[in-house]
């Protein structure tokens, strides 16, 4: 089997998140169920770098893709989800800058009778 | 307890209020809690009005930002202020006054930073079967994130002392700040106890409150927290 670099950084970054889950339940500011779940998700991700094969052909099966088509689908379905994770986390900034600016305005107007 | 009323601020956030927010004010300065500080959040009818002609404290957000925001905006003020403790209730008329003492009771006894009324203890709380399946599932959720498990993690009747006061930090600017507090609180090693309170479920209250597209977005709201933030 040819092993590519992504099959190599993906898992150990993976790696890394894990310990630092490992680490933050040991240190009580993680709660087990939350770092079981966190640990899974991630799990997930090393397992589709380390066989990408095997989850691009059931992925196929399951959608009728030809493996043929399956990089080019994969990247672009990547894209997209990272596009829109980006626009959600830019949103998520704004609308906190929008309250933040509420709450101060609110907190510098205190009216008493 | 009257000399520990003068060190509490009770926090009520209020959005279009203004047929209950004086009778609210009315049963709190009628036992004794004159600190009330109302936070009219962007509202559109007369509830600062109200909140003012009943001695409140006003603060107020110039555009509709949430329940949670509204609490953080409280809770900042009594942290600003110096209060000793912070009280949070709903505006609705929902949560009775006279409990309050029973969360001071409970603090003192317990020694906890944060103390959660309870409202599924007692059994003279009529609350409406729908709205114990969405707390339940709101329950399951958010002690997945715990350490302890809480029996009414969605109760907005609330204690707060002075060090839970100055760690707080609320991000979810909806009523999910019920489920954050805990999660987050829990963390900054904040101790957290529950205690039976009454409430008073009306026709009014009921069109107030969660619903199932607001435990779905504080659903969203947490796991995004817990994964990216």
């Amino acid at each position: 089997m040819e092993i590519r670099y992504f099959q190599i950084i993906i898992p150990l970054l993976v790696a890394i998140a894990i310990g630092k889950q490992i680490r933050d339940t040991l240190k009580g500011k993680a709660g087990l169920y939350e770092s079981i779940i966190i640990s899974v998700f991630w799990t997930g991700v090393a397992g589709v770098a380390i066989f990408p094969d095997f989850f691009s052909d059931l992925i196929a099966k399951v959608f009728g893709i030809k493996n043929s088509t399956n990089a080019i689908i994969f990247f672009a379905i990547g894209l997209l989800f990272y596009f829109q994770l980006q626009i959600y986390k830019m949103l998520r900034k704004q609308d906190q800058l929008l309250t933040e600016i509420s709450r101060k305005e609110a907190l510098k107007n205190v009216e008493k009778k | 307890m009257d000399k520990h009323k003068s060190d509490i601020l009770v926090i009520l956030p209020a959005f279009n209020e203004a047929p209950m927010i004086g009778t609210v004010l009315s049963r709190l300065r009628f036992i004794g809690y004159t600190n009330v500080c109302v936070v009219d959040d962007g509202s559109s009818d007369m509830t600062g009005r109200e909140a003012l002609k009943y001695g409140a404290i006003l603060l107020t957000h110039p555009i509709n930002r949430g329940a949670g925001a509204a609490i953080q905006t409280g809770i900042s003020y009594a942290k600003n202020n110096g209060f000793q403790h912070a009280v949070l209730m709903d505006s609705d008329g929902q949560h009775l006054p006279v409990d309050i003492e029973r969360l001071c009771y409970s603090m003192q006894q317990t020694k906890a930073d944060i103390v959660i009324g309870n409202r599924f203890s007692s059994r003279d709380n009529d609350i409406p079967d729908h709205r114990i399946v969405y707390n339940y599932i709101a329950n399951v959720f958010t002690n997945i994130f715990c350490r302890k498990k809480y029996l009414d993690t969605q109760s907005g009747f609330r204690l707060l002392n002075r060090k839970a006061i100055e760690k707080m930090q609320i991000k979810n600017r909806g009523f999910g700040f019920c489920s954050e507090m805990i999660i987050y609180s829990e963390r900054a090693g904040l101790v957290i106890k529950e205690t039976p309170i009454q409430v008073l479920y009306t026709k009014y209250s009921m069109n107030k409150g969660q619903n199932l597209k607001e435990g779905i977005r504080t659903a969203r709201s947490i796991l995004w927290r817990v994964i990216f933030e």
